[in-house]
Parts: structure tokens; C-alpha cells; sequence
């Protein structure tokens, strides 16, 4: 039952797996299908309609919507499923086995259009996407839960937490390795062929990342068995939190750093590479520094937060996000600086907001529904879940 | 989380296709507004919360 070292490692290895797995989806799919043009050429054909749908959304928008707003959905069927599931392998193992291949294969296949015809390659895109969602949900939803009951205690919970925290921002650091790979691939080949060449190898070191927990951990010899049959009221646990005009006005404002910050992601190769006409490797010099300025800022964020309070932790990272957007709209005709001096002034002021929402985000979602149910288990557990959807 | 990330995916291309090129960057840069503009309102009801 012991959970040794090796094994939380083994366990942390498939987050990371799963994390370089969906970068793509996640980041890359404007990168892809709308790519920036920085006036030398654009650097892949369209392969999809690029026009206005219902006089105000993309077709590229729509189906990217979709896909994450009933994963959201799908998310907690699979929560259930996987909760009540009888399996030889482990009933969170059963999933994840089910989930890997598709949810691998998928992730590379969404960057491959078939044809030159566009309305095909939006419906190759539109499978492409459900068949991803649900099967990186079936991998994704067990996982997590394996934490809890790989955990022997609170204080061991943390540590893996931690791990994995870290796990994933490597999978995100080797995802926007991407810029950098596919301008060195696209010396010998098209642009096309460099991008799909570096997903392909995302794609194998993902898999094989996401392999190690299901093979190394056995649910029956490692993990607590947990009992999770639902005693709770989910509906009236809900009611009760959003009654709540702190837990409502926080699940606002968190929707609004969301949409914020995926912005940033999804942006910033537009921003370096069309604003600041540098070269699409910077994209990958830029991000690592971000990520690794925000884990080093870890520690003294947490002083800041027990010094200040979390919320006023929280609003000092709102003020200062608003200003990068504000740089970032002058991107290429601020007086003051290089180009190169501008995108890193905007990194080093992002990673104190990033390091901030990454570690006081959900402690302070904890303290609100600690605060209105009053007990823990199932139903805050469900409220978490419901506010990861939100 | 996910409502977030989903509106971002819905808003971000529609407002490429106002411009996202090197002669024409307008949509990249409402990107940057747009943002700016959602971080003020989750800021207001922020401020609006009390410390728990």
C-alpha cells in the first residue's frame, strides 16, 4: 500500500504526458488552421473556411468551443462511471487504457487535414475533435482521481500535487518547443511537413509518458481503496455555494482570468511573430523564461499571499495582467525598447499573475466552499469539479 | 476553468479575421483590448468580494 517514491513519479510522468498531449489542441489549432503572416508569406495554405460564420463566429471557433464546453459536461459522467467501475485493472486504469490511444492518436491526427477541400477537412476536423475530448477525458478524469487514493495523507497529497504541477508545466515547456522545432525542420521540408514532423514526435514522447503510470501502477497493491459510493446532494450542495455572493462574484471574475490568459497562450506567436516581426523561435525562448520566472516566484508568492491576504494577492495579479494586455495592444510601436526587450518586459511581468492564479486560485475556492458546506467530501468535491467547469 | 478557455477559443479567431497580418494587425491587437476589457470586469467583482 506504501506509495514509494518511484511510484508518485511513475504516477506525476503520465501528467506530463497527458499535458504535452494536448498542447496542441489547446494552443496550436489558430496556429494551425489561421496562421500569422508576417508580411514574408503565411506559413500554411487555408485549409478550413476563414470567414465569418452567423455574421460573427469562426468555424474554427465554433468547433474549439464545442469540444471544451461538453468535455466540461462529459468530464463528470466519466467521474461518475469511472467512481462505480469494477475492473480487473483498477477502475481508474480500465479508463485510462481505453482512453490512450484514441486520445494520442487523435491529438496528432486534428493537424493532418485530408484533402484540399475545405468543408471535408472541417468535418475531418469536427471528428477529429469529438473523438479527441472524450478520449482524452476517459484517460484524464481517472488519472486524477488516482491521486487521492495513491496518496497515504494530506502532507503526501501536497507532494504529489506538487509533482505533477511541475510535470505539467514541463509537458507545456516541451509543447512550445514547437516554434523552435518546426523552424529548424522547415529548412529541409515545407512548413506543413516541419509542423506535422513535430507533433508526430510530441505525439510518441506523449504516449509513452502516458503509458508509465497504467503500467507501473497497480490500483490493487498501490492505491487506498476508497469508498465513493455518492452519499451526497450534489443539487442542493450547489444551491447552497451559489447563493453565495463571494463564491458567485469569484467564479466571475475566474472566468474572466481564464479567458484572459488563454488569450496570452493562443496569442503569442501572433504577438512575437506579426507585432514584433521576430522569429518564430522566440516564441519558445519566451514562454520557457515565463515558465520558469513564475516557479521561482512560487515561494515568495505564498509569502506575499499570508502577508496581503489571497484576494489582494489576487487583485494586484488582476491589475497587473491588465497592463501586459495594454503593452501588448502597443506591441511593435512602443518608443522605449527593442522588440526582443518588449515581449520579455510583457514575460516578466505575466509570470508574477501566472505564479499567483497557479497557487492561490483553488486554495482560495477551497476556503469559500470550506466556508458555506462546512464539510469536505463529496459535495465539496463535486463543487470543485463544478467550478473547474465554470 | 473550462467556460474560459472555451470562450477564448471562440473569440480569438473571430477577431484574427478583423486582421492578422503584418499589414493589417488590427485583430491581433483587439485580442490584447479584449482581454484587457474581461480582466476589468473579473477585477470588479473581485474588489467586490470579501476576504474569506
Amino acid at each position: 500500500m506504501k506509495s514509494r517514491l518511484p511510484l508518485k513519479i511513475a504516477y506525476a510522468i503520465g501528467q506530463f504526458g497527458w499535458s504535452l498531449a494536448s498542447f496542441g489542441v489547446a494552443n496550436l489549432l489558430n496556429y494551425f488552421y489561421m496562421p500569422p503572416d508576417n508580411g514574408e508569406h503565411s506559413l500554411f495554405p487555408n485549409f478550413i473556411f476563414q470567414g465569418f460564420v452567423m455574421g460573427l463566429f469562426t468555424i474554427l471557433g465554433l468547433i474549439s468551443f464545442t469540444g471544451r464546453f461538453f468535455d466540461g459536461i462529459w468530464d463528470t459522467y466519466i467521474a461518475q462511471r469511472s467512481d462505480k467501475a469494477v475492473s480487473k485493472f483498477g477502475r481508474r486504469r480500465i479508463f485510462m487504457i481505453w482512453g490512450i490511444f484514441p486520445f494520442a492518436i487523435s491529438s496528432l491526427l486534428i493537424f493532418y487535414p485530408i484533402s484540399l477541400n475545405t468543408d471535408l477537412n472541417t468535418l475531418w476536423l469536427i471528428a477529429m475533435t469529438i473523438i479527441f475530448y472524450v478520449s482524452m477525458t476517459l484517460y484524464v478524469v481517472p488519472y486524477s482521481a488516482l491521486m487521492s487514493e495513491l496518496a497515504e495523507d494530506p502532507k503526501d497529497r501536497l507532494f504529489i500535487s506538487t509533482l505533477i504541477s511541475v510535470t505539467w508545466a514541463a509537458g507545456s515547456v516541451v509543447g512550445n518547443l514547437v516554434y523552435s522545432l518546426e523552424d529548424y525542420f522547415s529548412k529541409s521540408m515545407s512548413h506543413v511537413d516541419a509542423f506535422q514532423l513535430t507533433m508526430l514526435l510530441f505525439t510518441i514522447i506523449a504516449t509513452l509518458a502516458m503509458l508509465v503510470p497504467i503500467l507501473f501502477i497497480n490500483e490493487e497493491k498501490h492505491c487506498k481503496q476508497m469508498d465513493d459510493r455518492h452519499d451526497y446532494h450534489f443539487l442542493v450542495a450547489v444551491k447552497k455555494v451559489f447563493q453565495n455572493r463571494a463564491f458567485k462574484n469569484f467564479i466571475i471574475s475566474d472566468l474572466a482570468y481564464w479567458t484572459a490568459v488563454s488569450i496570452i497562450q493562443i496569442g503569442m506567436v501572433y504577438y512575437v511573430h506579426v507585432l514584433l516581426k521576430l522569429e518564430l523561435k522566440t516564441v519558445t525562448e519566451v514562454f520557457t523564461g515565463i515558465y520558469l520566472l513564475s516557479f521561482s516566484l512560487y515561494v515568495p508568492i505564498v509569502w506575499i499571499a499570508n502577508r496581503l491576504g489571497k484576494r489582494r494577492t489576487q487583485i494586484i495579479s488582476f491589475w497587473m495582467t491588465i497592463v501586459v494586455y495594454l503593452l501588448i495592444a502597443c506591441l511593435g510601436k512602443l518608443p522605449f525598447a527593442s522588440s526582443f526587450m518588449q515581449i520579455a518586459i510583457i514575460g516578466i511581468i505575466i509570470a508574477f499573475p501566472l505564479a499567483t492564479f497557479g497557487i492561490i486560485l483553488n486554495a482560495i475556492v477551497g476556503d469559500i466552499i470550506d466556508k458555506i458546506l462546512n464539510t469536505g467530501g463529496d459535495a465539496a468535491r463535486l463543487c470543485f469539479m463544478l467550478f473547474d467547469l465554470l | 476553468m473550462k467556460c474560459g478557455i472555451s470562450i477564448a477559443n471562440l473569440i480569438f479567431p473571430s477577431l484574427m479575421l478583423l486582421g492578422n497580418t503584418a499589414e493589417n494587425d488590427l485583430g491581433i491587437r483587439l485580442t490584447a483590448v479584449f482581454s484587457a476589457v474581461v480582466l476589468f470586469i473579473g477585477w470588479w467583482f473581485l474588489e467586490n468580494t470579501r476576504e474569506v
